[in-house]
């Protein structure tokens, strides 16, 4: 758990009131391929200085990692979109690289959520 | 994700625009949860596209999309919906947004770009419900009204607006809601007097506020106006007061939503 501060496992006890272990495991998955593919936009678009497409990497990962309880990813991509909105790219190259490492932090995390639900539950439909 | 599903209760027919693929399945179940089943789009530019296919009732909009935002696409939406309005097939879709609360989001912006309500994210549950039910109490009010007064109408009154100018449709209004009561109780002093000048007063009166009811769309009122020459020249006069009083009802129903849209005529 020091690991990953502000991580809030209520968040996936949520997903699973809402729609079991299944849809849970399901949803993990959804956030990680999405997430792995919008950091690197981030970064892709940042070293390009295209600071609009920075913002719009990483507005959508404030949401979803909202709805898997990853508050510290969250918060770092609230902060990366208010300063790419502001045209202010001077710390943004090491709050992108904080991002990546918050996001291999909830991936383990999450890797371990799977973990205990797949022993209880393997969906029939997870690739 | 052609055909709409629609919810046996209520007959809404709800599409969620929003990117994320995680936040738009979470959406999809939660509203499963709730007991209405909907179809996805990922993007406003999808989210217009389906709009085209499916009449839909309810949109849970994203604020930030790829291709077109949901401030876009709303404005595209209400764009649309307005060329359409004298359409017999003319309706407006109850838009909800749904918020990630920044800087660029704000339920001001929402409400600027044509959308009803708003939600912020992540979505839960409760919150999630209410936005739905209002919106469809909102839907149901607003059929009720439309049997009250034919909107296709109003719509075509509004078009006559030229630009700069104030449009004729609340001095309409105005006027009939003047004239109207006062033609009904001709009407009715002409039945209950009963003499040899009766037959052609009623008929005067009850053919002017035929007129000017159907010009506004007031279309029950239009029926009762004809039911009641019909009696006059079956020489019943004597069943002419309860359809007096049946137009004397319909009428504070019409003066109801007039009053109603002469509001949303002056925004």
């Amino acid at each position: 758990m020091n690991e990953v501060p502000n991580f809030d496992h209520g968040a996936i006890a949520r997903l699973q009131r809402l729609g079991g272990d299944a849809f849970t495991l399901k949803m993990i998955q959804l956030f990680l391929d999405y997430t792995r593919t919008k950091i690197e936009e981030a970064r892709q678009a940042q070293a390009d200085g295209n600071l609009l497409a920075v913002e719009h990497a990483v507005h959508p990962i404030k949401s979803s990692a909202g709805n898997v309880g990853a508050s510290r990813l969250r918060d770092l991509a609230t902060e990366i979109e208010a300063l790419a909105q502001a045209k202010n790219n001077d710390r943004l190259p090491d709050l992108i690289q904080d991002l990546a490492k918050s996001f291999a932090a909830v991936s383990a995390e999450l890797e371990k959520v799977r973990g205990s639900l797949s022993s209880v539950a393997m969906p029939p439909d997870s690739k | 994700m052609n055909a709409a599903p629609v919810n046996a209760a209520t007959r809404a027919r709800i599409l969620v625009a929003e990117d994320s693929p995680l936040n738009l399945q979470v959406a999809l179940k939660q509203l499963e949860r709730l007991g209405f089943a909907a179809d996805g789009a990922t993007d406003g530019a999808q989210a217009l596209a389906a709009l085209q296919r499916v009449p839909y009732d309810i949109i849970l909009m994203d604020c930030q999309m790829p291709e077109l935002n949901g401030y876009e696409a709303t404005w595209q939406i209400r764009e649309r919906e307005r060329a359409q309005a004298a359409e017999p097939s003319a309706k407006r879709t109850y838009i909800i947004a749904m918020t990630a609360n920044t800087q660029t989001d704000s339920s001001q912006k929402c409400l600027e770009a044509g959308m009803d309500d708003y939600i912020s994210k992540p979505v839960e549950l409760p919150q999630l419900e209410a936005a739905l039910y209002r919106g469809l109490a909102e839907r149901a009010s607003t059929k009720g009204r439309e049997a009250v007064v034919d909107p296709v109408v109003i719509a075509g009154l509004r078009q006559l607006r030229m630009p700069g100018k104030p449009g004729p449709l609340n001095e309409l209004i105005d006027l009939y809601l003047q004239e109207a009561p006062r033609q009904l109780e001709q009407i009715a002093s002409a039945a209950s007097r009963n003499d040899e000048s009766s037959l052609a007063q009623i008929f005067r009166a009850s053919a002017a506020l035929k007129g000017s009811s159907s010009n506004l769309g007031a279309r029950n009122v239009a029926a009762l106006c004809d039911e009641m020459e019909q009696t006059v020249r079956n020489w019943s006069l004597a069943d002419l007061p309860p359809l007096i009083d049946r137009t004397r009802e319909e009428l504070n129903r019409v003066r109801s939503v007039l009053e109603q849209i002469k509001t949303e005529e002056k925004d």
